[in-house]
């Protein structure tokens, strides 16, 4: 979406017209359900955060600066309901009906079935092992590697400085081959 | 392996490098030490490889799944119950006012005033029974 058109839109939102809110919903609901997917682990819980922090960001909108990107504070909205549904006792990690939502882009057919099993099992083995690690670095590594941001776009998301989620996705991409490594995972 | 990487490069560099976040120069130095060193390329693949796999994967797009008809029920229903209740709040003043103050005898205002006040108390009854129910109904997040 246009920022533009997206300030527009946020201008006439705190006006308080709820109609305006659906094209914002509709432009961030796909990234926003990947990223709580896999915050979360499973669609049902990632789903419920996503329209809880939709809603949590529909209310706080009068606080909202138009001159700011939308995008991070929204994602960080959408992160702090994901960490706090995880903490309360109504959601847990846990890795269900996750094939309904992710698949490995298509093998080279020349490799044949053989090649298709070892990346469903390559993809399994990445989601179980994302259900091993803290929520600091499953966080960093769903925003570094599922929904591609830059730094600074992490920065602002996670509210740390740009040398911190450096330091922080070593840690966690550490963590995670670790993790790997222990499922028999061979890494080159 | 760690040691190794912090005396030559630090791991904020090498993730620079890997996410294509650093400048040439700092490209150039870490080249160069990624060829002298073979336990940081074999550091270095292992996360190339992981990000590979990552990259590997994409998300089925579920088309016409939209939250936002939920989403729009939970941010336009509180409006309504409060110009419901405000409205109403109004018009049961209004009535109060106008009932009291009619030339209407005092039984027939005492026992209109006992049946409505009885239907009020009766369906504040039902919705706080509801609403309690409510808070425990294992069932409330089912939907058809």
């Amino acid at each position: 979406m246009r920022p533009d058109l997206e300030r527009e839109l946020l201008r006439k939102c705190q006006a308080g017209d709820a109609r305006f809110f659906e094209p914002i919903v509709r432009a961030y609901e796909r990234p926003g359900m990947r990223i709580a997917l896999g915050m979360m682990g499973n669609p049902d819980d990632a789903s419920d955060a996503l329209q809880d922090a939709f809603v949590k960001t529909w209310k706080a909108l009068g606080r909202f600066k138009l001159e700011r990107p939308f995008g991070p504070w929204f994602f960080q909205i959408l992160r702090n309901q994901c960490r706090d549904a995880l903490r309360s006792r109504q959601a847990r990690f846990r890795l269900e009906a996750l094939d309904e939502w992710l698949e490995m882009r298509p093998a080279d057919p020349e490799h044949g079935p053989e090649r298709v099993r070892e990346r469903k099992a390559a993809k399994e083995l990445l989601w179980k092992g994302l259900a091993e690690l803290n929520e600091d670095h499953r966080e960093i590594l769903v925003l570094k590697e599922i929904e591609g941001f830059r730094y600074g776009e992490i920065a602002r998301i996670l509210s740390i400085p740009e040398g911190t989620v450096a330091s922080r996705l070593f840690h966690a991409r550490r963590a995670l081959a670790d993790v790997l490594r222990g499922a028999g995972v061979a890494h080159p | 392996m760690n040691g190794k990487i912090a005396r030559q490069i630090s791991h904020e560099d090498l993730m620079r490098f890997l996410d294509g976040e650093a400048t040439p120069e700092e490209r150039a130095v870490i080249e160069v030490r990624l060829a002298a060193s073979s336990e940081l390329r074999r550091e270095f693949a292992i996360f190339v490889s992981m990000k590979e796999e990552f990259q590997d994967l994409s998300f089925v797009s579920h088309e016409g799944d939209s939250v936002w008809s939920r989403i729009r029920t939970r941010i336009t229903t509180p409006v309504g119950w409060m110009l419901t209740l405000a409205g109403f709040t109004g018009w049961l003043g209004y009535g109060i006012w106008v009932f009291v103050r009619s030339p209407t005898a005092m039984l027939v205002k005492l026992t209109t005033g006992a049946v409505v006040i009885g239907i009020l108390v009766l369906l504040a009854q039902v919705i706080l029974d509801r609403y309690r129910e409510y808070g425990t109904d294992p069932y409330r997040n089912v939907h058809r």
